[in-house]
């Protein structure tokens, strides 16, 4: 069953690429948040099933809002998506509580974890 | 270059660029400006002063006749004389008035035009001058400088703009960088089974080098290429579905083709 998402990154190609790919796996997207502080406002007045989440961007990056919506709503389902060395930033990501870290060269791995999530 | 120079009529910074030379343009044409505002005050106050010499000198000749008691016009000579001079004084006072409030206007005209031209140059040359300096930066490869956005206008939502096709540019690079620094890794991991004495690691896991049994050794080795091109492909089909997300300028890509719009010719070549 298809699950509403909502899909957070600064850059609007990124943001179409996510959204295509999880359209076609039949999810439909709650909204789209261009920071991390529109992340955190959008996700309490939509309440998503899951988010995908952007590390580095302007004005508040995708940890501090990871921690802010994990503040709000402690069963939140975040996954991080960037282009950030997974080695480096995914321990950092599930010691947040967030559902993973995800490469955006592999980003259709996110199916397979938002399929996982229930 | 970037310097800085002082501009002496206001003492406002500008910073003299190689970039878009709005400054200079705009420094020129207040001059222009100001010598021609300048100019027509200095004519006007002249034409004033002249017009004043004149009235004052008939009056003065007036009262003068009259005084000598040759008054053609009143029975009494003295009091027309006096209402001449009268009359001079008043004209004089209120052209006196006049000179002042005409040399108020234009220097209140001027300053008006200075503090015109320090918003002008604050809320919109300014940020237009470090936009055509940046986005020059960004179009040379400087990735790392952003605009600093800080009106909500129009320039200010341009310069928003600007930086998201910036932050677009980036993340489309960095995810080709990925793509291919994966790709390599893979292409590395297929040399490394093929040619293990030439690899610079030649203990690799996957390549089951070490089994003895030449046909599972082979069987295991074809699988184990077979996956490593399959992921080759994944990576290269990601990169090639983010390079369609674009529409392009003057071309399109149809069929894996790279095709011209509106060339000369491409109808006749197919």
């Amino acid at each position: 069953m298809g699950k509403s998402i909502l899909v957070v990154d600064d850059s609007s190609i990124m943001r179409k690429m996510v959204k295509k790919t999880l359209e076609s796996a039949g999810h439909t997207i709650a909204g789209e948040a261009k920071n991390g502080r529109e992340a955190v406002q959008m996700y309490e007045s939509l309440t998503p099933d899951v988010v995908t989440m952007d590390i580095t961007m302007r004005e508040m990056d995708g940890f501090t809002a990871a921690k802010e919506i994990l503040k709000s709503d402690n069963k939140a389902k975040i996954i991080f998506l960037s282009n950030l060395d997974e080695q480096k930033y995914k321990q950092d990501a599930e010691s947040l509580g967030a559902l993973g870290y995800v490469n955006k060269h592999n980003s259709k791995q996110i199916l397979g974890l938002i399929d996982g999530s229930d | 270059m970037t310097g800085v120079i002082k501009n002496p009529l206001m003492g406002i910074s500008i910073v003299k660029s190689s970039g878009s030379g709005v400054y200079q343009k705009l420094l020129k044409y207040f001059i222009i400006l100001m010598l021609i505002s300048m100019a027509a005050g200095c004519t006007l106050l002249y034409e004033i002063r002249g017009i004043g010499i004149l009235l004052e000198s008939f009056f003065v000749e007036d009262s003068a006749y009259t005084d000598n008691g040759i008054d053609v016009s009143t029975s009494d000579g003295n009091g027309a004389g006096r209402d001449f001079q009268d009359k001079a004084e008043q004209i004089h006072y209120h052209w006196s008035i006049i000179k002042y409030r005409v040399a108020g206007v234009t220097l209140m005209a001027f300053l008006l035009m200075l503090t015109v031209l320090h918003l002008f140059i604050r809320n919109v040359v300014d940020p237009l001058d470090k936009m055509a300096i940046i986005t020059r930066e960004m179009a040379e490869g400087r990735l790392d400088q952003l605009l600093p956005i800080k009106t909500r206008g129009d320039i200010g939502h341009i310069g928003s703009l600007i930086n998201e096709l910036a932050m677009n540019l980036q993340e489309i690079l960095l995810y080709a960088w990925n793509n291919t620094t994966y790709t390599l890794r893979i292409l590395d991991k297929i040399e490394q089974c093929h040619n293990p004495e030439n690899s610079k690691d030649n203990r690799n896991d996957s390549c089951a080098n070490e089994i003895r049994d030449e046909k599972i050794r082979d069987e295991k080795m074809q699988d184990g290429v077979e996956e490593n091109i399959g992921m080759i492909r994944e990576h290269l089909e990601d990169m090639r579905s983010m390079i369609r997300a674009f529409d392009y300028y003057d071309v399109r890509i149809e069929d894996d083709k790279v095709l011209g719009e509106n060339v000369p010719g491409q109808k006749e070549n197919g």
